[in-house]
């Protein structure tokens, strides 16, 4: 498809999807939508870490709910918060902008203890060591209670982010009838996107961008030619790391609590199915899939209603990922190279 | 031991299960000289290649490059000392255009961190437009200039062979290993290749080709070494080769079989 | 930790067989197949269906209810309907896949879609409590030292006699070689007038029907969940890993010391009220051996990277 029926495509689709929400909401349309913007533009940004991991270097990463969750849980520790509803309340903590570097920090320092052991042998080693370490990730918070905050997680840490907010989101909040945090976490998300996609932009079209799309090929002809592949690798699988440990935070905000259950591994597969959907390599492409991802599962806890009558929180689970594997499956049998990606992108093998 | 060659190898072993695939005792390649490696299949040529440029490691061994030992350097150090080689099977990146598999290969290593690549100082910009001119200037020996903007897939095989030996240039050689630079080339795009392999050799740079084209061989090589068997059963002037007994034996022999 | 002797045969037994038969696809096909675990599931849950009474209540959906058979005679009937899905998974999505030149990666990809996919129809059709096969309870009773009941020695006979026949059938049947052939190289094999797609299948068919049976043994020691193939994925991929992937026999012994391992260390005190974190210290061990050993145990170097 030619770059501008493509942008086509993904415009009609998002006009259909948003038209499906106002149509099948009489009210509270505007609560509907800042909702699925601010955690669609969440898993978006999580998403285009994975694509610098996949679609610029053919990594397979499966495991980044664990680095989201790193990311998540340092920052939220460093700031002001409290530990469950009887837990320790910590009241000074360093200023959020320091907190979010150092838990980006932490990140891609767990990318680079992943990718060490993996980055020289074959891709599926990756895939398999990305799950386990996830794995491992959600038992130890769980395990670890006296520093997570237990059943009701880590609280009482949003004000360091909603402090921050301007007054025209507030009242900007107040007219629409949204929640006003959620709002402001939703705008900042967006507006990291941007800045996240422009930074990527520019690192796409230069020598290291270059390097690495030359790595993704053939990686044999790279040390021919005297660079380290792995070490390439591992600066891309570093960097796609600490922009999921940014989504994580924002994703703890977005819920105002910080939970165990928050990043388990069958966020990283949400987190590919709106990758494939949107279109793996291209920049943008990751954010748009996440959109229509969460319009379609929307979508779907109206099907599970059609299965089961007063469907409980399990089936309607059950129905969601069902309709989630499938939906992974079909896009990568049908149109593996999603809505805005190229098409040659997957028939890549990893040697 | 310190070699003032080029490149030298001492007791180079390796075997795959019950099978030694390369045994060689000694041999040094020293400057500016055009040197084919020949032998019947199997011979273990490719391995031998292999080995020189650390793409598989010797069990038993050492090599030499430029004075250093490098039998446990890992093959892109290798490549960086001034070693490039090409392969049998024309690898170029298909999904990048003639002028970015150019800029990749001579791009400088230090440009290729998100750090550097990020700050886009003037010294990168620089570098960069240097190199284009260098690209440029390549391409027009190859006669690839008007493909410059095409995508690698785009070339013929021919052309592929020609691109893949440019990236090779740009990297400015000591010693430049080409397997098969001539294999499924047709006589016209040889004769070409052939002759852009005499004109670098001038230059200065040092060339050893595996090839099974033996009138090629014959014609552009300065030296000829003969594997049969993973050891060396001759090296010397092609003249002397194309008469010795061992190396005809060792030709015949494998159809006699 | 000794009393935990008797529960790591057990796993140990169990993480072998699966891994041999995930190795066994792998080695022939070139697919890591994410969603082995669940046809291991699919073959306790089957024989969950078949052989449960009619009045038991575990399915969403009232329309179906359980046939109430021996459980011998469920046991063989959903191994043999894990090798009829087995073969159709091979003629319906992956032969197609290679016909079409899908590429490694985007198999690997479908695989894990298909695993999501069929864990949750599982939840829908088998519920999220644990069930059990309708056996007697027994009690354990002491065989040397070990603490196992007899049904427990039963089913460690039966695995290592299945063990042994797999073994027997790669090596001497026509078949057998005729797989290792094609795992070995696939061109030469094509050459030799093997015929890869029927052998790829027949393929698929054992390395089912061995998941299946693993299933059911796990069914019997410990219960039937819907989950119960993902949760053990791992510790196959650890074993896979350890004993070398790609050799049938590496993957049986690693399989075996994974699940030894993971369940002594069940014993150690630090793991008290952990016993999930079993898991991470199979898959924290599984990172240490890529660190310093990578092609496994008995693994080649060359089949790594």
């Amino acid at each position: 498809m030619k770059d501008s029926r493509k942008y086509l495509v993904a415009f009609g689709l998002l006009v259909i999807s948003f038209g499906y929400i106002f149509i099948s909401n009489e009210t509270g349309v505007a609560r509907i939508f800042v909702n699925l913007l601010t955690f669609a533009g969440i898993y978006g940004l999580a998403a285009i870490g994975i694509n610098v991991h996949f679609g610029w270097t053919g990594l397979l990463n499966f495991g980044h709910a664990a680095f989201m969750g790193i990311g998540a849980y340092t920052t939220i520790l460093l700031i002001p918060h409290a530990l469950g509803r009887e837990g320790v309340v910590i009241e000074n903590g360093l200023p959020l902008p320091l907190a979010v570097i150092i838990g980006m920090i932490a990140a891609a320092l767990l990318g680079l203890l992943l990718g060490l052991p993996t980055l020289r042998l074959r891709g599926d080693y990756l895939a398999i060591v990305t799950i386990a370490a996830a794995e491992i990730f959600r038992l130890l918070i769980r395990d670890f209670e006296d520093i997570t905050g237990g059943v009701y997680g880590v609280i009482q840490f949003s004000d360091a982010l909603q402090n921050l907010r301007p007054n025209f989101i507030t009242n900007l909040a107040t007219n629409i009838e949204v929640s006003s945090s959620q709002l402001w976490v939703g705008t900042i998300t967006w507006i990291l996107i941007v800045i996240t996609l422009l930074f990527l932009n520019r690192l796409q079209k230069s020598p290291w961008g270059r390097a690495l799309r030359a790595v993704r090929e053939d990686e044999d002809a790279v040390r021919a030619l005297g660079k380290n592949a792995v070490w390439l690798k591992l600066q891309s699988f570093m960097l796609g790391a600490s922009i999921g440990g940014l989504s994580g935070i924002l994703l703890a905000f977005n819920y105002g609590t910080l939970q165990a259950s928050t990043f388990v591994p069958v966020l990283t597969f949400y987190l590919w199915a709106a990758l494939i959907l949107g279109g793996v390599g291209s920049l943008a492409g990751p954010a748009l899939g996440a959109v229509i991802f969460w319009v379609i599962i929307s979508g779907t806890d109206s099907l599970a209603e059609v299965f089961f009558e007063n469907a409980n929180g399990q089936q309607l689970a059950g129905v969601r990922f069902v309709f989630v594997g499938l939906l992974i499956m079909f896009t990568m049998i049908f149109t593996p190279s999603g809505i805005l990606g190229k098409k040659e992108e997957l028939l890549l093998d990893i040697k | 031991m310190i070699s003032n060659k080029l490149l030298s190898v001492n007791s180079l072993k390796k075997s795959f299960g019950g099978l030694q695939a390369v045994n060689v005792d000694s041999l040094e390649f020293s400057n500016n000289e055009i040197t084919s490696l020949i032998g019947p299949n199997g011979a273990g040529k490719t391995t031998f290649f292999d080995l020189l440029t650390k793409f598989q490691s010797p069990d038993h061994g050492q090599i030499f490059f430029d004075g250093k030992d490098v039998t446990s350097l890992q093959s892109y150090k290798l490549a960086r000392l001034g070693m490039t080689r090409t392969f049998q099977l024309t690898r170029v990146f298909e999904k990048m255009s003639v002028l970015e598999n150019m800029q990749f290969s001579g791009s400088s290593i230090k440009n290729e961190s998100i750090s550097m690549s990020l700050l886009k100082s003037k010294s990168l910009v620089n570098f960069e437009k240097n190199l284009e001119n260098e690209v440029d200037r390549i391409l027009e020996l190859l006669n690839l200039t008007h493909m410059k903007h095409s995508y690698a897939r785009e070339l013929s095989g021919g052309q592929k062979k020609l691109l893949e030996l440019g990236r090779a240039l740009i990297r400015n050689p000591k010693l430049l290993l080409l397997d098969e630079p001539l294999a499924g080339v047709n006589p016209k795009l040889a004769e070409e290749i052939l002759d852009i392999i005499k004109k670098l050799s001038t230059d200065g740079i040092n060339i050893i080709m595996v090839e099974h084209n033996i009138n090629a061989v014959m014609k552009i090589s300065e030296r000829v070494v003969v594997m049969a068997e993973g050891k060396i059963i001759a090296d010397g002037y092609p003249e002397d080769i194309r008469n010795d007994k061992n190396v005809i034996e060792a030709y015949l022999g494998k159809s006699n079989e | 930790m000794i009393d935990q002797l008797g529960n790591g045969l057990l796993l140990g037994l169990i993480v072998a067989i699966a891994s041999v038969s995930l190795s066994l696809l792998y080695g022939v096909t070139r697919i890591v197949n994410f969603a082995h675990g669940e046809i291991i599931a699919l073959g306790a849950i089957l024989t969950l269906f078949f052989s449960s009474s009619p009045e038991s209540n575990f399915l969403y959906l009232d329309r179906f209810s359980p046939l109430g058979s021996s459980f011998i005679v469920s046991s063989v009937a959903s191994i043999l309907l894990c090798g009829v899905f087995g073969a159709l998974l091979e003629l319906c999505l992956f032969r197609p896949l290679r016909k079409y030149n899908y590429g490694n990666v985007a198999v690997l990809v479908i695989t894990i879609g298909l695993s999501i996919f069929l864990r949750h129809i599982f939840l829908l059709f088998a519920s999220a409590r644990p069930s059990s096969y309708s056996l007697d309870l027994q009690k354990r009773e002491d065989y040397f030292g070990i603490q196992l009941t007899p049904r427990n020695v039963q089913v460690l006979i039966i695995g290592i006699i299945v063990m042994i026949l797999v073994g027997l059938f790669l090596s001497y049947t026509k078949t057998g070689k005729a797989m290792r052939a094609v795992r070995d190289s696939s061109e030469l094999a094509s050459v030799s007038g093997i015929n890869s797609d029927y052998i790829i299948t027949l393929t698929w068919i054992t390395s089912s029907m061995l998941a299946g049976f693993t299933g059911i043994i796990q069914g019997v020691i410990n219960n039937v969940r819907w989950n119960m193939g993902f949760l053990i994925l791992l510790l196959i991929f650890a074993g896979s890993i350890l004993g070398g992937i790609g050799t049938s026999f590496g993957a049986m012994f690693g399989g075996f010391i994974i699940g030894m391992l993971v369940q002594l260390s069940v014993g150690l005190s630090f793991m008290d009220g952990h016993t999930e974190a079993k898991n991470a210290i199979a898959l924290a061990l599984m990172i240490v051996i890529l660190l310093i050993r990578p092609q496994g145990i008995f693994g080649s170097k060359e089949r790594i990277s």
